[in-house]
């Protein structure tokens, strides 16, 4: 499995591993990620602190996670992101008008309390 | 002589229906040979068999060795016919088929020991079931029901059963390859379209513009990736030019960039600006870009006759210029990928180009091209070859960049597009 799901406090936490690409890693994360809103699960981090390697359609599943948790009213934020996949979301510039990102999952997790989400949509 | 009489009616009794089981199976031969569609192959299978014990139902059903874990998903196909409603095999029936391989009968499911506890449909009075094997696979289950008239199945109908199973599965089993085969051939021609469209897309050459050498080169991958490149006249005698990278392979990511490509071509002529440009076909394409799809790219409008770029970037590798004397710099201004968030300010910049001054712009299948040791070929090692080929024509300076990616990255495969184009300024 190229990605873990954990349950921390009030968020669910996606654990990515090694390489992240969209056409082989994109369908699991999507039905996982679907199963957790369905529940109401919808504070989710993304930790991608062993992550190493991320392709376009890797983030655009993200960005494709990110819309749907937004329509259900919550928000997805990334975690612990490592330098290479850093530049490639600074690069993009999806970090800041887009994602949101925070040093580690505890501080993810904790952002939700702090700055609940917004449910500001994507699309608007 | 009556025990003769008697005994000679029940051989001629036997050899007729020897007869009839060999013309049915004859038939059964006959049918499925004719027939490679697995639904009619396996209605085909279903109604031979319940005409040759009387059943009034039946189904089959396939199995795919690979799931055994999951019962539940176990059941690829079931073709089912018969009066009333067509019902699924029952679990238990197919696991006890998994573990057995052996053809199962049961003329009182209820009062069965081997089934305790299992909850029969209602309708269930008897049942008859042969493993459907090739090669010592299971591949699936041949099952009839409730033999007609409140009769029970025989050891003769289990036998006929088994023979009509056994003629079935390898016929079965040829059509789901075949299937397999027609899919396969079915994504090498999606692949041959995809590398059609972004062939046709391609670039085949570039204007003579006074004053300046313009060339651009895009070496798709092993699979068809997303890289785009453009070159394109615009109203005030200047030239937009584009390099991008569309997410995603194959047939979707060269229908994104037809889409990309007729988005720019016609917002360019229509926008006073590079940034308001980018902020149209932004807006365009979020509405017409599946969620999660998004394009990278560099656009500029190249005034030749002023001598500047003016550009705006979504989310694209920042292009590098490097001029006469060897020094270098890169096109700072950034912006968000297209297609993700509709209302994106994009800003622009402008550059003036000067006598030896080369832009380059380029794909990531370049700065992130990767070799056996796993490590990329980055930005430095792109610096020192543009600067070290700087006095080259635009085409030889491609070709001295190609190379130089091609020794570092040796046996390497490469899994994304290298896309690269120079516009250099020789007078």
């Amino acid at each position: 499995m190229p990605f873990t799901v954990n349950e921390e406090y009030n968020a669910v936490v996606f654990e990515i591993k090694g390489r992240f690409l969209g056409s082989v890693d994109g369908p699991k994360f999507k039905e996982s990620l679907s199963g957790a809103i369905e529940d109401g699960k919808i504070q989710v981090v993304v930790d991608l602190s062993r992550a190493d390697f991320m392709d376009s359609s890797g983030i655009g599943i993200l960005i494709g996670g990110l819309t749907s948790v937004r329509r259900s009213n919550g928000d997805m934020r990334l975690a612990g992101m490592t330098k290479r996949i850093r530049n490639l979301f600074l690069i993009t510039k999806l970090l800041g008008s887009v994602f949101e990102d925070y040093e580690d999952v505890k501080a993810a997790v904790a952002s939700f309390q702090t700055n609940p989400a917004s449910g500001a949509s994507l699309e608007s | 002589m009556n025990s003769q009489v008697e005994d000679l009616r029940r051989e001629n009794a036997r050899l007729q229906r020897a007869v009839g089981e060999l013309s049915m199976l004859n038939d059964l031969a006959r049918d499925l040979g004719a027939s490679l569609d697995p639904d009619k192959i396996m209605n085909k299978i279903v109604r031979r068999a319940i005409k040759a014990v009387d059943a009034s139902q039946g189904v089959v059903t396939l199995v795919s060795e690979a799931e055994h874990s999951s019962l539940k998903t176990l059941i690829r196909t079931s073709s089912a016919s018969g009066e009333r409603r067509s019902f699924h095999l029952n679990e238990s029936v197919l696991g006890w088929m998994l573990i057995n391989r052996k053809p199962l009968l049961l003329n009182s499911p209820r009062g069965d020991d081997r089934f305790k506890g299992v909850r029969w449909d209602e309708s269930v009075q008897t049942l008859l079931a042969a493993p459907l094997m090739t090669k010592s696979r299971l591949i699936g289950v041949l099952a009839v029901y409730n033999k007609r008239q409140g009769a029970t199945f025989t050891d003769d109908d289990q036998r006929l059963l088994s023979i009509i199973a056994a003629q079935s599965a390898q016929i079965v089993e040829n059509t789901r390859l075949y299937e397999e085969e027609q899919t396969l051939s079915r994504m090498r021609e999606e692949l041959q379209l995809a590398n059609e469209i972004q062939t046709g897309l391609q670039l085949k050459d570039y204007p003579d513009l006074p004053g300046y050498d313009i060339h651009g080169i895009s070496e798709p991958a092993r699979s068809v990736g997303g890289d785009y490149i453009d070159f394109f006249p615009i109203p005030g005698n200047r030239y937009m030019l584009c390099v991008g990278d569309v997410s995603g392979k194959g047939l979707p990511a060269s229908l994104l960039m037809a889409n990309v490509q007729a988005t720019l071509r016609s917002q360019a002529v229509w926008s006073d600006s590079a940034a308001e440009c980018l902020s149209r076909a932004n807006a365009q394409l979020c509405d017409s870009v599946r969620r999660g799809n998004f394009v990278t790219l560099f656009y500029g409008v190249l005034d030749h006759a002023g001598h500047s770029i003016e550009f705006a970037n979504a989310g694209h590798n920042r292009p590098i210029i490097v001029k006469a004397d060897a020094t270098t710099f890169e096109l700072e201004l950034g912006g968000l990928v297209l297609g993700v968030k509709r209302d994106f300010p994009y800003s622009q910049d402008s550059v003036a180009l000067d006598i030896g001054d080369a832009l380059c712009v380029y794909s990531d299948g370049i700065s992130e091209a990767m070799n056996l040791h796993r490590q990329q070929f980055g930005e430095e090692r792109l610096l020192r070859v543009i600067v070290e080929h700087r006095r080259a024509s635009a085409e030889d300076l491609s070709k001295a960049i190609l190379q130089s990616v091609q020794d570092f990255v040796g046996q390497a495969q490469q899994h994304d597009d290298i896309t690269l184009l120079i516009v250099k300024r020789v007078a």
